[in-house]
């Protein structure tokens, strides 16, 4: 191996290490691909999840949106502004985001649009943050539930 | 002066020793044929039917707008798929790897950018750019066969063969260290306390709606799991394991209990608590002695 090769080398791997060392230490998740994947680190007792519901005109009733391809980066907002970093005051007031605002008026277009004609047309997407108990037996049923947005068409 | 040069001179051992190209050869094949079946199903492009509104790039997105056309990224993929297969059979090898990290960051990168991360994605990505840089594919090759490489240039022995393996190796034991260390800060030595499994079988089925009853490996985790001494047990095993993973590639006892341990714990995630864990499948091959199986069997 030549010297200057080892050099090349030497530097490569300082920097790799040096960026996984470095959101190691200070725990960055935005450190996209150098920051670790936590493995369910952030599993416990309770869990906060966020839910979207469509709720339509005519029907009083609600119909969970569970196609990941509609509300999953949506949901990644959630994810990523409240339980990483109000994972402890999950009940907290609600702050206003618009740009989830937004993103969630596009799920909710682009929900309808992919729908059959003679399906109802949702005309509400309303968000809400629950908290489960997993100790619980029933631990389905909702510990706490907040709405936090209800976007209108 | 003299704690530094030692350090220097271990440093140095460590990466930097003469190797066989058998252990860097196989690891290649098996490498980049276990990331292409990985990947083969993950249909990467459906991120094109995200709407620009979600578009939040990452510092290295940053020169792209969104929406792409659904078939660029679909070609993007089947190329990146199609780099991974030509590394494996060593097919234009050097040039299809670095191909393969460089269409490998943007096919893991793209789904980054839209508020998530999945960083699951990291010990792999960072594996294709430490073989993109290596000279593996130079002996099991097609290439060779084909006689595309220079023959003066083979060397049996050197430290080309050795770095590779050992920074793949020290990047695989870096992310079970990290993922252990991210749950002692979280909850500290509670993880491994009875129920943590039940509770992440709750988890997945609460928040992906995806309840673990339909899988029936799961049932039978389940119903193991009510057992508090196995459930505490396998916690403890899989928190100790990842914590003592950093030292893994120093240590030979250490090393001879932790990887399988950890490999099997991923297969487990896989198979019966049906976790998306397939990626961290293909970096194991790293630890496979292939050079001793191949000198006693005498295949080469």
């Amino acid at each position: 191996m030549s010297k200057k090769r080892r050099i090349f080398i030497s530097f490569f791997l300082f920097t790799l290490l040096s960026f996984c060392v470095t959101s190691l230490v200070f725990q960055i998740d935005s450190f996209w691909p150098f920051s670790p994947y936590k493995m369910y680190s952030h599993i416990r007792s309770g869990v906060v999840i966020y839910e979207f519901r469509l709720a339509y005109k005519a029907k009083p009733f609600e119909t969970p949106l569970i196609k990941r391809k509609y509300f999953g980066p949506l949901d990644d907002y959630m994810k990523f502004s409240y339980i990483i970093y109000e994972q402890d005051r999950p009940f907290s007031p609600p702050r206003f985001n618009p740009k989830v605002y937004s993103s969630a008026v596009e799920t909710l277009l682009s929900w309808n649009k992919n729908l059959a004609q003679d399906f109802p047309k949702a005309t509400q997407l309303r968000l809400y943050r629950v908290f489960y108990k997993l100790e619980k037996t029933d631990y389905r049923t909702p510990d706490k539930q907040q709405l936090l947005y209800e976007i209108n068409l | 002066m003299k704690r530094s040069l030692s350090f220097k001179k271990s440093v140095n051992h460590f990466f930097f020793q003469k190797s066989h190209f058998v252990d860097l050869e196989f690891s290649r094949i098996f490498f980049y044929f276990l990331v292409f079946l990985t990947n083969i199903n993950s249909q990467h492009y459906l991120v094109s039917e995200f709407s620009s509104s979600f578009w939040t790039p990452r510092p290295l997105f940053q020169f792209m707008s969104w929406p792409l056309p659904t078939n660029i990224l679909i070609y993007i993929e089947l190329a990146w798929l199609f780099s991974l297969l030509l590394s494996s059979i060593g097919l234009f090898t050097r040039g299809s790897m670095i191909v393969s990290a460089l269409l490998g960051t943007f096919v893991f990168g793209l789904s980054q950018n839209f508020g998530g991360l999945y960083n699951d994605s990291m010990i792999t990505l960072l594996c294709l750019w430490v073989f993109a840089i290596s000279k593996a594919g130079q002996y099991l090759s097609l290439d060779r066969y084909l006689g595309r490489v220079k023959e003066s240039i083979f060397e049996t022995l050197t430290e080309e063969y050795h770095w590779p393996l050992k920074t793949a190796q020290l990047l695989t034991c870096f992310s079970f260290f990290s993922a252990g260390y991210s749950k002692l800060l979280a909850t500290g030595f509670t993880w491994s306390m009875p129920h943590q499994f039940i509770f992440i079988l709750r988890k997945i089925d609460v928040s992906y709606a995806r309840p673990f009853w339909d899988n029936p490996s799961s049932i039978f985790l389940t119903h193991a799991l009510k057992s508090n001494f196995l459930n505490g047990f396998l916690g403890h095993v899989i928190l100790y394991s990842e914590l003592l993973a950093i030292l893994a590639p120093f240590v030979r006892p250490i090393r001879l209990v932790v990887i399988p341990i950890l490999f099997f714990m991923i297969v487990s995630n896989i198979h019966l608590m049906g976790l998306d864990f397939n990626r961290f499948i293909p970096v194991f091959v790293f630890w496979v002695p292939w050079s001793k199986f191949v000198f006693r069997t005498k295949v080469l």
